[in-house]
């Protein structure tokens, strides 16, 4: 059997002059997973992306790429930041470009790219985004959806395999949030692995299969998001809800196995016609 | 207000002993009255950010830089080197008319821009007319705490070369930078080998001038919320906590992009993909007439002088 893509063992990172915000940290990520990381703020999930891209070094264990140790420099490390692509929460902190051509294609400059090679990844990734018609203006005139989509395609263009998202949904409205599932999606079907950030429970629910929890800088639990969202003191210690969709779901289909409950609200009136 | 007055009094100088004193004060009258005429429209959605609007809504910012900042380089220098205000003249209407005729920024615009330095151009006006001297002479001689101010009929000449020649100039700038978007321009800059850190810099600071900008706005809006500006001694200290927290925030801003550059494999360079625009035959052509107009002119007046 193939090592995952990305995996972190035993891994624990101090901030300077401060408590522990990660310890012991195991965690994989493998291709076409789809990962809610779930957890409070300040919980640690932050600081576990960061680590899983190379941003931190692991004040202790190691990371692995494709089950190879990642050495904290040079190559290794530019071959973990290019698998494993971080979007982070705010857009205003990852926008650098003074167009949104030269903010894509900052990634697949830095990786060395031939000029050729960078103007096409540019482009594939605008497109895959829908933001080609801003490739020439400065980001400081797109909305607050428009530069979300920049930041993700910043990443695409850089040919990741994983894609790490830090509360993606935290600053969009319900519109785009719609259209980022969406993304989501097609990536997904594209055989990325993702992993997304988030408190929204009932966004975890509709998208996730695997969940992972993490309170006061540990990981918790790690599993099935079905299992997740049964373990009324699990969510409870971690400062979690369930989604309503999923407590409605346990009084009204006792008989199911809990994989089965509907995921969205569509799927749950067609359960309810008889 | 000042600018009009400042205008009507330059004016005045430069006509007076030239023209009939009745014309020489009814053209420092059209002068004021044109000075104040864009003033009394819409000043008031101005703000610092309009140029870099323009310049993106420009149908011109597609012809290559290096072509638009040549031309308008040429164009500096030829009238500068031509010390004529005719010449002067052609450049400024010239200039202006590329600008709000096929670069289509309004009008209006460029007239609320293009006065802003003519303020500054009129002030140096000023002080390039008038002289102070113990005896009476030059064309006009105003009695003024016992010495005299007067014009001398040699610096009316100058100061209209001098004066026409800035804002010709000036004219010029607002045609580049109200048509070429700054990272163009920046781009542009590196090719021509500027060095390396200026040019990182120049892309950093006009990127986060709008980051820090939108963060100022946010707290001023906060602050306003909660009566921050209340009375002129509340105001103070708003203003002095808001610049505290602003320089506070933009640490934390920038080791956040630190981050974030250091996770797209940044390892010490700034390295992006330029657009490059393709060199037009036409756009090639107009700038050679662009240039052309004002050298011929120069040049007939020169044989016309010789």
């Amino acid at each position: 059997m193939n090592p995952p893509i990305l995996q972190l063992q035993n891994v624990s990172y101090t901030y300077q002059g401060d408590t522990p915000a990660l310890y012991h940290a195991d965690f994989s990520v493998d291709s076409g997973e789809r990962v809610a990381l779930l957890g409070s703020n300040g919980a640690g999930k932050s600081t576990l992306l960061l680590l899983c891209n190379g941003v931190l070094a692991p004040e202790s264990g190691q990371v692995l790429l494709n089950g190879q140790p990642v050495v904290h420099k040079g190559q290794s490390l530019r071959q973990l930041r290019q698998t494993v692509g971080l979007v982070f929460q705010n857009p205003e902190e990852q926008l650098l470009g003074a167009s949104v051509r030269s903010e894509i294609s900052f990634g697949p400059m830095n990786l060395g790219l031939p000029q050729d090679r960078v103007v096409r990844a540019v482009e594939d990734a605008a497109a895959a985004m829908n933001v080609t018609r801003y490739l020439d203006q400065p980001p400081q005139y797109l909305s607050g959806g428009e530069k979300k989509r920049v930041t993700i395609a910043d990443i695409l263009a850089m040919e990741s395999q994983v894609i790490l998202f830090d509360e993606p949904t935290a600053s969009l409205d319900p519109g785009h949030t719609d259209l980022l599932e969406v993304t989501l999606a097609q990536l997904h079907e594209q055989g990325l692995a993702l992993v997304v950030s988030t408190h929204d429970v009932s966004f975890a629910w509709r998208w996730a299969t695997r969940a992972v929890v993490v309170t006061g800088g540990r990981i918790l639990r790690d599993g099935p998001i079905e299992e997740i969202f049964s373990d009324d003191a699990l969510l409870s210690q971690a400062g979690l809800h369930k989604p309503e969709l999923f407590a409605v779901s346990q009084l009204l289909f006792p008989q199911l196995p809990p994989a089965q409950y509907p995921r969205t609200l569509e799927d749950f009136t067609r359960r309810l016609q008889p | 207000m000042l600018r009009a007055l400042l205008g009507a009094v330059i004016v005045w100088g430069l006509a007076v002993g030239r023209l009939s004193p009745a014309l020489a004060l009814i053209a420092a009258a059209a002068a004021a009255g044109l000075l104040w005429l864009p003033l009394r429209h819409g000043h008031s959605h101005d703000d610092w950010t309009a140029i870099d609007y323009y310049a993106l809504q420009s149908r011109l910012h597609s012809v290559p830089t290096g072509l638009k900042a040549l031309t308008a380089l040429a164009l500096i220098v030829l009238t500068l080197a031509a010390r004529s205000p005719l010449v002067s003249l052609l450049v400024w209407v010239l200039t202006a008319a590329v600008t709000v005729l096929a670069g289509r920024t309004p009008a209006r615009t460029w007239a609320r821009l293009f006065l802003t330095p003519l303020t500054f151009v009129l002030l140096s006006g000023l002080a390039l007319l008038f002289d102070v001297a113990a005896v009476p002479g030059g064309v006009v001689s105003l009695p003024c705490f016992g010495v005299y101010l007067t014009i001398p009929a040699q610096a009316q000449t100058s100061t209209l070369v001098i004066l026409t020649g800035a804002a010709a100039s000036v004219s010029c700038l607002y045609a580049l930078c109200l048509s070429t978007p700054m990272p163009q321009l920046i781009a542009a800059l590196g090719r021509v080998h500027v060095p390396e850190l200026l040019i990182e810099l120049m892309y950093l600071i006009y990127r986060y001038i709008f980051v820090l900008s939108g963060t100022l706005s946010q707290m001023k809006i906060a602050a306003a919320a909660r009566l921050g500006y209340g009375t002129f001694r509340r105001s103070f200290t708003t203003t002095a906590s808001i610049m505290t927290s602003l320089l506070v925030s933009s640490f934390q801003r920038a080791s956040a992009s630190f981050d974030a550059m250091q996770s797209r494999c940044y390892e010490g360079k700034l390295r992006f993909l330029e657009q490059k625009s393709p060199l037009r035959a036409g756009h090639l052509g107009s700038a050679a007439v662009l240039v052309a107009l004002p050298l011929a002119a120069a040049l007939l007046e020169r044989m016309g002088r010789g």
